[in-house]
C-alpha cells in the first residue's frame, strides 16, 4: 500500500496546480519546485529541508510571476 | 471565523475533529444552516479512505508489540500522518514503532490545534497573506508527499507509481477527488499484490 498510497496522494495534492491551461505559471512554479526538491533531497537526509525549500521556491516564483 | 462561527467552536472543532478537509467541510455545511444528521455522513463519506489507511498502517506497526488500542491509534491518523508513517516505519525499530508512531501523531495533531489557536488570535492581522507565504504554504503538502515518495526505492516501485499515477490521473477527471484517491490507491496496492504473487 505505501508507494501506491503515496504516489495518490501527492497526485491529489498535485491536481490544482496543473489542472487547467490558464494557470502558467501555478504549473512552472510547481514543476521548478519539483526539481528543486529532487536536487536538495539527494544532498540532504532529512525531510524538512527539501519540503520546506520547495515550498519557499513555489511561493518565490509565484510572487515573482504574478507579479511580472 | 470567516463562517460567522464563535472562536470557541472553531477551537473545539480542530480539538474533536482531527481531519483538515473534513473540518472545512463540516463548517461550509453547518455554517448554513444544515443539520448534523446531514453533515456527519458526508463527512464519513468523504473520509472512507480511513478504511485503507488503518489496515495497511497496523500492518506495518506489527501486532506484537502493540500496547495502545487502535482507537488511540486511529485518532491521529491524517493523510499527512499515513504518508510519513508508510514511508518511515520500516526503518524504526519493532519495539519503538509505537511509540514512534505516537509521537507522530501526536505532533500532527498539536501543530494541528495551536495553529488553529494561532490564526483565531490572528485573524484580524493575517487576512491577506502576502502571496509569497499564501502560495508557498500551499505547495508544503504536494511537497512533503513528494519528499516521502522520494524516500521510497523508486525503482523497485517504478510499476505500482506509474500505474496509480495513471489510475488516479484518470479517476481525478471524473471523480471527486477524494474518491480519486482511495479508489487509486486500491489499484496501485492491487497491482502490486499482483506482482507479488506473480
Amino acid at each position: 500500500m505505501g508507494p501506491a498510497a503515496l504516489t495518490a496522494l501527492l497526485l491529489v495534492s498535485l491536481w490544482p496546480f496543473f489542472r487547467g491551461v490558464s494557470h502558467a505559471p501555478r504549473l512552472l512554479s510547481a514543476a521548478v519546485a519539483l526539481i528543486v526538491i529532487v536536487v536538495v533531497k539527494r544532498r540532504t537526509r532529512g525531510l524538512a529541508a527539501p519540503t520546506l525549500l520547495g515550498a519557499a521556491v513555489y511561493g518565490a516564483l509565484m510572487h515573482w510571476l504574478t507579479a511580472a | 471565523m470567516q463562517a460567522g462561527l464563535h472562536p470557541v467552536v472553531v477551537i473545539a472543532c480542530s480539538v474533536c475533529v482531527f481531519a483538515g478537509a473534513s473540518q472545512f467541510l463540516l463548517i461550509t455545511l453547518l455554517a448554513p444552516g444544515a443539520s448534523l444528521l446531514a453533515a456527519i455522513p458526508t463527512v464519513l463519506f468523504m473520509n472512507a479512505r480511513h478504511l485503507f489507511y488503518g489496515p495497511a498502517l497496523l500492518a506495518r506497526l506489527g501486532h506484537s508489540d502493540r500496547r495502545l488500542a487502535s482507537p488511540l491509534l486511529a485518532f491521529g491518523l491524517t493523510d499527512e500522518v499515513f504518508a510519513a508513517a508508510m514511508s518511515q516505519l520500516e526503518r524504526i525499530a519493532p519495539t519503538q514503532k509505537e511509540r514512534w508512531y505516537l509521537g507522530l501523531q501526536l505532533g500532527a495533531y498539536l501543530a494541528w490545534v495551536g495553529g488553529t489557536v494561532l490564526g483565531v488570535a490572528l485573524t484580524s492581522s493575517f487576512q491577506d497573506p502576502p502571496v509569497l507565504v499564501r502560495e508557498g504554504l500551499s505547495f508544503i503538502l504536494p511537497a512533503l508527499f513528494f519528499v516521502l515518495l522520494l524516500e521510497l526505492d523508486l525503482r523497485r516501485h517504478r510499476s505500482v507509481i506509474l500505474s496509480t499515477a495513471l489510475a488516479c490521473i484518470v479517476l481525478m477527471m471524473f471523480l471527486p477527488a477524494h474518491h480519486a484517491l482511495a479508489l487509486a490507491m486500491v489499484i496501485g496496492a492491487t497491482l502490486n499484490l499482483r506482482r507479488h504473487v506473480a
